[in-house]
């Protein structure tokens, strides 16, 4: 029912988003904030009508992931472009946010089945939206990354690298905080804090990967060809994470394949 | 040999020679048995590591090796097999019965543990080498390699009672509230301050 509704709301987000990301490119900073939050209430209203209308967070079925994935986007992309005014980043958050948006109307995975027991649970929102956001900082971090390695191809200003760095801090600490609830919630939902299910076991080595990131980047400053080649390893360790493993045959029993 | 020189390279070296020695003890004894470090065997073998870490971080001064591993040189190379076994492990269907030889038991496979195990110790010595400088900026350090010691360490050591109780839970608790407050002052203390010139980026 609810999804009928999704393509207005959409495109009337996605306008927004793209008039603050054309208004990034020439300077206009109060128009980017306004039409950028004004695209982010549209699309939230839209998240909260779900909510509403299913009596649960949107947080259950790869679609409903996809819509915070286009909510949170933004959200990141303008909090970047508040701290550090590059005027790209918006044009990126805009793409990335319509690409899910375009993957939910063409290829809509509606459930409508109950939330299993488990999932009925305070730690459920937390546990997705900060691991929402991580996605989000990172892939922002591995734009930087693809742009500096393969695009300047010149050797990255400090500033530069310290826009990666930051991006890279701040989403593996949210990738920390998502797996440190996680545990405590596994510790809640079945006795165990880590079972080594493939979803964990593709998060140890996504965090394990943006890790070296870090002590690469703390050890020898000036290097920045390896550290940003492991960023975008950890890109890849992530993405199987997030959606590769519905296909890994290897995954085929875990509790978060659905 | 003087270890005073080692860097990245000799870390990935004797992470191989590390992985090595997994594959020998996993021809001739077996399998890891996880039961086995069932009380009292845990709190003893535990004791024997504390104590190990103490005198290795004791003698770092006259033994070069043991401050080349509270640093990145050995770190890095550290964690990268651990993160190679681990992408094994996530590609490799694991299944207590069946399924490829050691690969789909990772958890039993001692290259694996070993690995992991490696890196813990790292940043065990690491987190001694911080702590005992008591200075407020090393806090977000402490907190992060502490809290992902004690966390795995008592995670570790606890289960092999079965359940996790008493005060190895109350442990795994605390590790994973400090890696919480950690992953905090990642961002905010830890990461390199954004120019303070509010000039156009590109």
């Amino acid at each position: 029912m609810i999804w009928n509704n999704f393509v207005w709301f959409a495109i009337v987000a996605l306008l927004l988003w793209i008039a603050g990301a054309v208004f990034a490119w020439k300077g206009r900073k109060p128009l980017v904030y306004l039409f950028t939050f004004a695209g982010i209430a549209v699309f939230f209203a839209f998240i909260l009508g779900a909510w509403i209308t299913l009596e649960r967070p949107p947080l259950r079925t790869m679609g409903e992931t996809r819509l915070w994935y286009s909510f949170f986007m933004p959200v990141a992309g303008i909090i970047v472009y508040s701290r550090w005014r590059y005027k790209w980043i918006l044009t990126f958050s805009t793409i990335m946010a319509a690409v899910f948006i375009f993957v939910n109307l063409f290829k809509p995975e509606i459930h409508t089945k109950e939330l299993a027991e488990a999932l009925q649970s305070p730690w459920f929102a937390p546990h997705v939206i900060v691991y929402m956001f991580a996605y989000a900082m990172l892939g922002a971090s591995a734009a930087m990354a693809v742009y500096l390695l393969f695009i300047s191809k010149k050797e990255p200003t400090t500033k530069e690298m310290n826009i990666t760095d930051n991006l890279v801090y701040a989403g593996t600490a949210f990738l920390t905080l998502g797996m440190m609830m996680g545990a405590l919630w596994a510790r809640q939902a079945w006795g165990n804090f880590w079972t080594w299910d493939p979803k964990e076991t593709w998060a140890a080595a996504t965090w394990l990967c943006y890790l070296v990131y870090i002590h690469l980047r703390r050890g020898k400053p000036a290097d920045w060809q390896m550290p940003l080649t492991v960023a975008l390893i950890a890109f890849i360790c992530l993405q199987v994470c997030w959606w590769g493993i519905n296909y890994l045959p290897s995954a085929a029993g875990s509790v978060h394949v659905y | 040999m003087n270890t005073k020189q080692w860097k990245m390279r000799e870390g990935f070296l004797l992470g191989a020679g590390l992985i090595a020695v997994g594959v020998l003890l996993q021809i001739v004894v077996g399998p890891i048995v996880w039961s086995a470090l069932a009380w009292p065997v845990n709190i003893i073998v535990l004791a024997v590591l504390l104590a190990a870490m103490g005198v290795m971080f004791a003698l770092r001064r006259r033994v070069p090796f043991f401050e080349w591993m509270m640093h990145n040189g050995a770190a890095v190379p550290a964690m990268v097999y651990a993160l190679g076994l681990t992408i094994i492990m996530g590609l490799t269907m694991q299944t207590p019965m069946g399924g490829l030889p050691w690969i789909s038991r990772m958890v039993r496979f001692w290259p694996f543990t070993l690995a992991w195990g490696w890196v813990m110790l790292i940043s065990g010595l690491a987190t001694l080498n911080h702590l005992l400088r008591f200075k407020l900026r090393e806090i977000p350090f402490v907190l992060n390699h502490l809290g992902v010691f004690v966390a795995v360490v008592a995670a570790t050591f606890g289960s092999g009672d079965g359940a996790l109780g008493g005060l190895w839970l109350k442990a795994v608790y605390a590790g994973i509230l400090m890696m919480m407050a950690g992953a905090i002052c990642l961002m905010l203390f830890m990461a390199p301050k954004p120019p303070k010139e509010e000039e156009e980026g590109r």
